[in-house]
């Protein structure tokens, strides 16, 4: 179906359409299924060559359609072209261990690797425990007298030095014979059987149980001899521990060779296994499939096998006194487990039985850190090693209560005590939160031991006895005032006016009357007088008549630095230096009464302000904003102006005051909005 | 004996009591001429002494800045009395800017007023004159030696005792100040005694709660 049938079904006129191309239509609606002519097609609008879906796209939309141009754009990056080739890979062996050899993928080509199986990379984590290995005779030498037998012991090495040179000659010889092993199944049986007189314990079982299950696949039997062999050892070990015994002494070193081959072997056997899997390929799934069953079936046959021997046993073991003494069969035996499972503690437990004796896993760590704590102090007593062999067994035990315990607790009892711990968190959380909270709120009352800690104020006493101080404290300096430095200055100048006085006493230099009502009149206000604006002089309303002219009389600053502490020298540096000022500026003024002064506007003060002109209400306190708001408002209520009307000394000495005072009070508020918020919150 | 009389004397401050502020009334049929017709105030403002005494031994010249719509909107006054008359019909903050002697060797001291035209109580019958006036000490601290000598010739400091219709700003004004913000204080400390005791027992409630 083209578009112009489009057009028909909808029955719509084909605009702007040339005369010639009228024709094309009605030819399309006689026959439905015709194409669009390449006649109607060429006459169509010069466009850039349009084909199938495109056409018919620009067919439907007319001649109105936008002037766009479809461009055959590579929407795609182009592909690298340096891909490198895909490299091969291939199947290689690889020594899993001494003996296993197995297959994995591995990238390259046959020829980079060869044909000699690799070293598995993981080989160096194949690595056993090194435990300590002793005779009988060693064992009760040690237990005994470990002291005393040092000597003896160091010969013991060296005869198992030999052992061990033996040993690594066996172990070549097993290498040859696992060669062969790999061509004929059979043989290895019998090889294997051969070892596996040798073997002690858990390996005897192990081949016992070889043996009963003879018939079977021989990977199988390797495949469940880790799981059984223990498992078998409750009936079987009665049968093989007397022969041991027996034929203890006399074997004692192939005993020996035997223990130390025991994971060798075993990898033997499972190598083979392996072998045979990879070769024989196709069996190997179906067999693994069946080997649950098959080892099920085992553990019946077992199972059987025990339960027959098994009571016998079990009335041996209950006639004997079930002693918790350790003979060295069993202390050796524990060590034989150690080794095969690598001191993990739990399997050992689990695999442990030695004629019956249950003992727990404390107790089989105990004997165990006690023997070879024991062992190496007849070696060498001074072994940093020793240190490490301590076990605590009471303390263990105890930790294990303890874990059990919080194990076994029931659902109910550990919500119960998580909501405890989120309500005690919750609790830390407050506490903390409010001693932040007081800590600022005492350092905003200005306490005199704000800087002390807060926790003597925590208790009511405390802080009834914070309030009373606070209470009677009121000369404590407020927080703005305190850039006011304080009056040190005062002090140096009543002493001077002191001195100046005595020394005209002494003098009587010049007795005038007026002057020396003025000095000491300055003096007594001086200490009355210890706002931090300047010093108010009396207020009589008197005016002089008369000016005097000002009569500067030098009078040499008199004063001779009294005795001080060695911790005022600085101050007294500076004060010596105001001192002079001071005596000069008195000087001047020495011969103004106080109307004069007061008429004349002079003022002493002992601050440091900076010198130069200033309009005095412009040196009325403000605040930061936000307090400045507040005490507006404060004024407003008290119907007082912001602005003093007449802000002379007086009256912008009383305005601090004011102002000082309206702050406490806009503190105080804060702190009890505080303090109920607080109370709000706790509650 | 002076010092060098630029030495400033330590520890002493001299204060002077000034006046400032403007006067404003409406211009009715009497207009200055060449007031531009929009004007509708003519107002003056001015700084002086408490009781109209001379401040020029000290005050060199008042210089007023007017809005910038004025022409020639600086204005220098450099001899008593230290006042400026315009006309306008707008209120705007005028920069006063106070130049002392030379003697002095003091910075110029600038500070605003705002032009006031009309009476912001409208319930008051509508005065004459609008007044904007106060009152402020100028505070020379440490003053060198030839100025302090300059400042001693007057005293400059003296205020009338009474309150005057003339002269409101008097020692009489200055005690009543001080009473009313006595009163104050002691408001004051009455609501802190008892913001006291509310947050004491506060506290103490929260000692017991814990």
């Amino acid at each position: 179906m083209s578009s112009s049938d489009i057009f028909d079904v909808l029955n719509i006129k084909q605009k702007g359409k040339s005369p010639s191309n009228d024709l094309s239509p009605s030819v399309d609606t006689s026959g439905p299924s015709s194409v669009l002519t390449p006649g109607s097609l060429g006459s169509r609008a010069p466009k850039p060559q349009v084909t199938g879906m495109q056409r018919e796209l620009y067919n439907l939309l007319g001649d109105n359609q936008p002037s766009m141009i479809v461009q055959p754009t590579n929407k795609f990056k182009e592909s690298l072209k340096n891909v490198t080739k895909p490299s091969p890979w291939t199947q290689a062996r690889f020594k899993a261990n001494k003996r296993l050899v197995l297959r994995h993928w591995v990238k390259g080509s046959k020829d980079l690797h060869g044909e000699e199986p690799q070293v598995s990379a993981y080989a160096k984590y194949d690595q056993h425990m090194s435990l300590p290995e002793f005779t009988r005779e060693e064992y009760e030498s040690f237990m005994l007298e470990p002291e005393k037998k040092k000597l003896k012991s160091v010969d013991e090495d060296k005869k198992n030095e030999k052992l061990d040179e033996k040993k690594n000659k066996k172990d070549e010889k097993d290498d040859k014979k696992d060669e062969k092993l790999d061509e004929k199944v059979d043989d290895k049986d019998k090889t294997k059987t051969e070892d596996m007189k040798d073997d002690k314990k858990d390996e005897k079982l192990d081949e016992k149980l070889d043996e009963k299950v003879g018939d079977k696949d021989k990977t199988k039997a390797d495949d469940m001899k880790d799981g059984c062999s223990l498992e078998g050892t409750n009936g079987e070990l009665s049968e093989s521990v007397p022969t041991e015994q027996s034929t203890e002494k006399a074997e004692e070193e192939n005993k020996d060779n035997s223990k130390s081959e025991t994971g060798e072997k075993k990898d033997n056997e499972t190598d083979t296994g392996e072998k045979k899997d990879s070769e024989t390929g196709k069996d190997s799934t179906t067999d693994n499939g069946d080997i649950p069953a098959e080892n099920t079936d085992t553990e019946v046959n077992k199972n059987e096998t025990n339960t027959t021997q098994e009571q016998p046993e079990v009335t041996t073991s209950k006639e004997e006194p079930q002693s918790k003494e350790w003979t060295y069969e069993e202390v050796e035996y524990l060590f034989n487990l150690c080794r095969t499972y690598d001191l993990r503690w739990f399997v050992i437990s689990d695999r442990y039985n030695f004629n019956g004796i249950t003992r727990t896993t404390e107790e089989l760590k105990n004997e165990f850190y006690m023997v070879s704590s024991k062992y190496f102090q007849s070696k060498n007593a001074a072994d940093s090693l020793l240190a490490s062999l301590e076990y605590p067994l009471e303390m263990e035990l105890e930790r294990k209560k303890y874990l059990e315990r919080l194990l076994s607790r029931s659902a109910a009892e550990i919500a119960e005590e998580e909501a405890l711990i989120i309500e005690s968190r919750k609790f830390e959380m407050g506490a903390k939160k409010m001693l932040v909270e007081r800590e600022a709120l005492l350092r905003l009352l200005d306490s005199p031991n704000s800087d002390k800690s807060v926790a003597q104020y925590l208790t009511s006493q405390g802080i009834s006895q914070l309030y009373s101080s606070l209470l009677a404290d009121k000369t404590r300096k407020r927080k703005h005032d305190s850039n006011v430095p304080e009056n040190l200055w005062m002090k140096q100048q009543q002493q001077f006016v002191q001195q100046k006085q005595q020394l005209q006493q002494l003098h009587d230099r010049k007795p005038d009357i007026t002057s020396n009502n003025a000095t000491t009149q300055n003096h007594k206000n001086k200490p009355v007088t210890a706002t931090p604006t300047v010093s108010s002089t009396a207020s009589s309303s008197v005016p002089a008549g008369s000016m005097p002219p000002p009569q500067p009389v030098t009078v040499p600053p008199s004063g001779t630095t009294q005795k001080r502490t060695k911790k005022q020298k600085l101050e007294q540096q500076t004060a010596q230096k105001r001192k002079t000022e001071v005596a000069y500026a008195e000087n001047l003024l020495k011969d103004f009464n106080e109307e004069q002064k007061k008429s004349l506007g002079i003022s002493m003060h002992g601050e440091k302000l900076t010198p130069g002109v200033y309009l005095r209400s412009t040196k009325i306190s403000t605040f930061k904003p936000a307090l400045q708001n507040k005490v507006y408002g404060v004024l407003q209520e008290l119907k007082l102006p912001v602005r003093p009307a007449m802000p002379s000394q007086a009256v912008v000495a009383k305005q601090e005051e004011l102002l000082k005072q309206i702050v406490t009070l806009i503190e105080l508020k804060k702190n009890l909005d505080k303090l109920e918020a607080e109370k709000a919150v706790s509650q | 004996m002076a010092g060098p009389p630029n030495k400033r004397i330590k520890t002493i401050s001299v204060s002077r009591p000034i006046i400032y502020g403007n006067t404003a009334k409406k211009m009715g049929d009497v207009r200055p001429p060449n007031a531009p017709a929009e004007h509708t105030h003519i107002w003056t403002i001015f700084l002086r002494g408490p009781q109209n005494e001379d401040i020029s031994y000290y005050i060199k010249q008042v210089v007023f800045k007017l809005h910038d719509t004025y022409p020639n909107s600086t204005r220098i006054i450099s001899a008593p009395p230290f006042e400026l008359t315009e006309t306008g019909w707008g209120e705007f903050d005028i920069n006063v800017k106070i130049h002392f002697v030379e003697e002095a060797n003091e910075k110029v001291l600038s500070f605003y007023h705002r032009l006031r035209l009309h009476p912001y109580d409208m319930t008051q019958p509508s005065q004459e004159e609008i007044k904007s006036i106060f009152y402020d000490e100028l505070v020379f601290n440490e003053p060198n030696e030839q100025f302090f000598q300059i400042l001693m010739t007057k005293p400059g400091n003296l205020l009338p005792s009474n309150k005057t219709e003339s002269c409101p700003f008097s020692k009489q004004l200055e005690i009543e100040e001080i009473d009313r913000i006595n009163d104050g204080i002691t408001e004051v400390e009455k609501q802190i005694e008892e913001y006291k005791d509310k947050v004491t027992n506060k506290i103490k409630e929260k000692s017991v709660d814990m």
